[in-house]
C-alpha cells in the first residue's frame, strides 16, 4: 500500500518534471522534427534557387493585371470549399460573404476572372481546413518542412491534404474544367512565390540560419493570421534584462 | 527637525493621497501614452514614406533609414534584447560598438524591404495598451495594386520618452527574428562579441 503510494507519487513527480522540461508547443522553441526538417530545408533551398525563384521572377514579368486575373480565377473557385469551411467554423457572416462573393464573381466577374465583389465591399478572405482545425481546438503540432512543399505544421499539412482531397469543385466539375483549374492553380503558386520574393530572398539566402528564420517567421505569421492579429498579451517587455 | 516633521508628514500624506487618486484613475495616464505612441508612429510613417519616395540612391535611403532608427527607436535596448545574456558580460566599449554595428545592419536589411514600399501609404488603424510591454500601434501599409500589409509597432516610454522597440510585420516580430539571427551569428563566431560586431559590419 505504502509502496504503491510512494511509487505513484514518484511517477507523478516524474510526469510533472517531464511536463515542465518539454518546451511549450506554442512557443517558438518547440521543434520536435528539426533534424529531418533541416535536411528537407537544404534540399528545398537548392531547388528554389535553381528552379522556383528564376521561374517566379520570369513569371513576374507578365503584366500585373494579367497575373491578377489568374489569381482571381483561383481564388474564386476556392470559394465553394471556403464557404463550407466557414460553416464548419460556425462563422455565419464569412460563410454568407463567401457564398455571395462566389455568386457575384462567377456571374458578373466572367467566371471569376474579375473581382467585382471586392469593389462592392466583399474582399477575398482566405480560410481553409487549417483554420477550421484551429477553431476546433486541434493543436498545431510540430513544425514540418516538407520536401518540395516548404514550411507548415503537422496541422497545416493535414488541413492542406483535406482541402485537396475534398475540394467540392473538384468533386462535381467535369475533368476539362478541373484540369484548367489545376493549370490556373499552378500558375498562381508561381505568382505567390513572385509576390513574396523580396521577403523570401532575404530569409532564405541572406540569413545566418535560414531554417530557423523561415520557421519562426512562418509560425508567427500563421498564429497571427488564425488569431486575427498580434496578441497584445504575447508582446515581450524588452527592458527585462536591460 | 521636530518643527518640520508635521509639514513633512502632511506633504507625504498629500502625496500618498494623490498617488491613490492616480492609481484609481489609470485611464487618463494610459490614454496619454497611447496617444503619444500614435503620434510617434504618425511621425515615423511620414518620414519613412517621404524617404522611400524621395528618389534617393540605395545608399541614401539606407542612411536615411538608419537616421530614423537612431532618432525614433531605442536602439541600445533593442540591440541588448537581441544579444540576450551575452549583453551583460560585455564591456561598455563592446556594447557601444555592437549597438552601432547592429543599427546599421538593421538599417540595410530592413531598408532593402522598405524600398519595396514605394508609393505606399501607412495608415494608423488602432492602438492598444500592452501594460509593461508598452503600446501596440496598428498600421496598414497600403500599396497600389498589391495586398495590404499589417505592420504593428511596439512603442515603449521606459527610456524616458516614447521610442519604437519592435516592429511586427504580418505577425512576425522583428525582435524575435533578429534574436534568432544574432544568436546564430554569435554561435558561429564562437561566442565572441567582438567578432560578431565585425561580422555585422561586413554584412551587406
Amino acid at each position: 500500500m505504502r509502496i504503491a503510494r510512494i511509487l505513484s507519487g514518484t511517477l507523478m513527480l516524474a510526469w510533472l518534471a517531464g511536463c515542465t522540461g518539454a518546451p511549450d508547443p506554442n512557443s517558438l522553441a518547440y521543434d520536435p522534427l528539426e533534424k529531418s526538417n533541416r535536411v528537407a530545408h537544404e534540399n528545398n533551398k537548392q531547388i528554389d534557387k535553381a528552379i522556383f525563384q528564376p521561374v517566379a521572377r520570369t513569371y513576374g514579368k507578365i503584366p500585373a493585371p494579367m497575373r491578377k486575373g489568374v489569381t482571381n480565377l483561383r481564388y474564386n473557385w476556392k470559394l465553394p470549399g471556403q464557404t463550407i469551411q466557414s460553416i464548419l467554423q460556425l462563422r455565419g457572416t464569412p460563410a454568407a460573404e463567401n457564398a455571395t462573393r462566389f455568386l457575384i464573381n462567377t456571374t458578373f466577374g466572367l467566371g471569376g476572372l474579375l473581382d467585382p465583389a471586392a469593389e462592392m465591399g466583399l474582399p477575398y478572405r482566405e480560410t481553409n481546413t487549417d483554420e477550421t482545425l484551429h477553431v476546433w481546438g486541434v493543436p498545431e503540432g510540430g513544425y514540418l518542412e516538407l520536401p518540395l512543399g516548404g514550411p507548415g505544421t503537422q496541422r497545416d499539412w493535414a488541413g492542406w491534404t483535406i482541402d485537396i482531397v475534398l475540394d467540392p469543385v473538384f468533386l462535381v466539375a467535369p475533368a476539362a474544367a478541373t484540369n484548367a483549374l489545376l493549370g490556373v492553380g499552378t500558375l498562381d503558386i508561381v505568382n505567390d512565390r513572385y509576390e513574396i520574393d523580396p521577403v523570401l530572398d532575404e530569409l532564405l539566402y541572406n540569413s545566418a540560419d535560414s531554417y530557423t528564420a523561415q520557421r519562426i517567421s512562418y509560425l508567427q505569421n500563421m498564429r497571427a493570421r488564425l488569431q486575427g492579429g498580434t496578441d497584445v498579451e504575447q508582446l515581450e517587455d524588452i527592458y527585462v534584462d536591460y | 527637525m521636530s518643527t518640520t516633521e508635521p509639514i513633512a508628514r502632511r506633504t507625504f500624506l498629500n502625496g500618498l493621497a494623490a498617488a491613490a487618486v492616480l492609481a484609481l484613475l489609470p485611464w487618463p495616464a494610459e490614454a496619454a501614452s497611447v496617444s503619444q505612441a500614435q503620434t510617434l508612429v504618425n511621425t515615423i510613417s511620414g518620414e519613412l514614406t517621404g524617404l522611400v519616395n524621395s528618389g534617393g540612391s540605395e545608399a541614401q535611403i539606407y542612411r536615411g533609414f538608419e537616421s530614423i532608427l537612431a532618432r525614433y527607436a531605442d536602439m541600445p535596448a533593442v540591440a541588448a534584447a537581441t544579444l540576450g545574456p551575452a549583453w551583460r558580460g560585455a564591456s561598455n566599449a563592446q556594447k557601444q560598438a555592437y549597438v552601432a554595428a547592429f543599427q546599421s545592419y538593421l538599417a540595410r536589411k530592413y531598408g532593402r524591404q522598405f524600398r519595396e514600399y514605394r508609393n505606399a501609404s501607412i495608415n494608423v488603424t488602432g492602438a492598444r495598451d500592452a501594460g509593461k510591454a508598452g503600446v501596440l500601434v496598428q498600421t496598414t501599409v497600403v500599396r497600389p495594386g498589391q495586398a495590404n500589409i499589417a505592420v504593428d509597432w511596439q512603442i515603449s516610454d521606459r527610456s524616458g520618452s516614447p521610442r519604437a522597440v519592435n516592429l511586427i510585420i504580418e505577425g512576425v516580430s522583428m525582435l524575435a527574428n533578429e534574436r534568432a539571427e544574432i544568436g546564430a551569428m554569435l554561435d558561429a563566431q564562437g561566442g565572441s562579441i567582438d567578432r560578431l560586431t565585425a561580422e555585422l559590419k561586413g554584412r551587406a
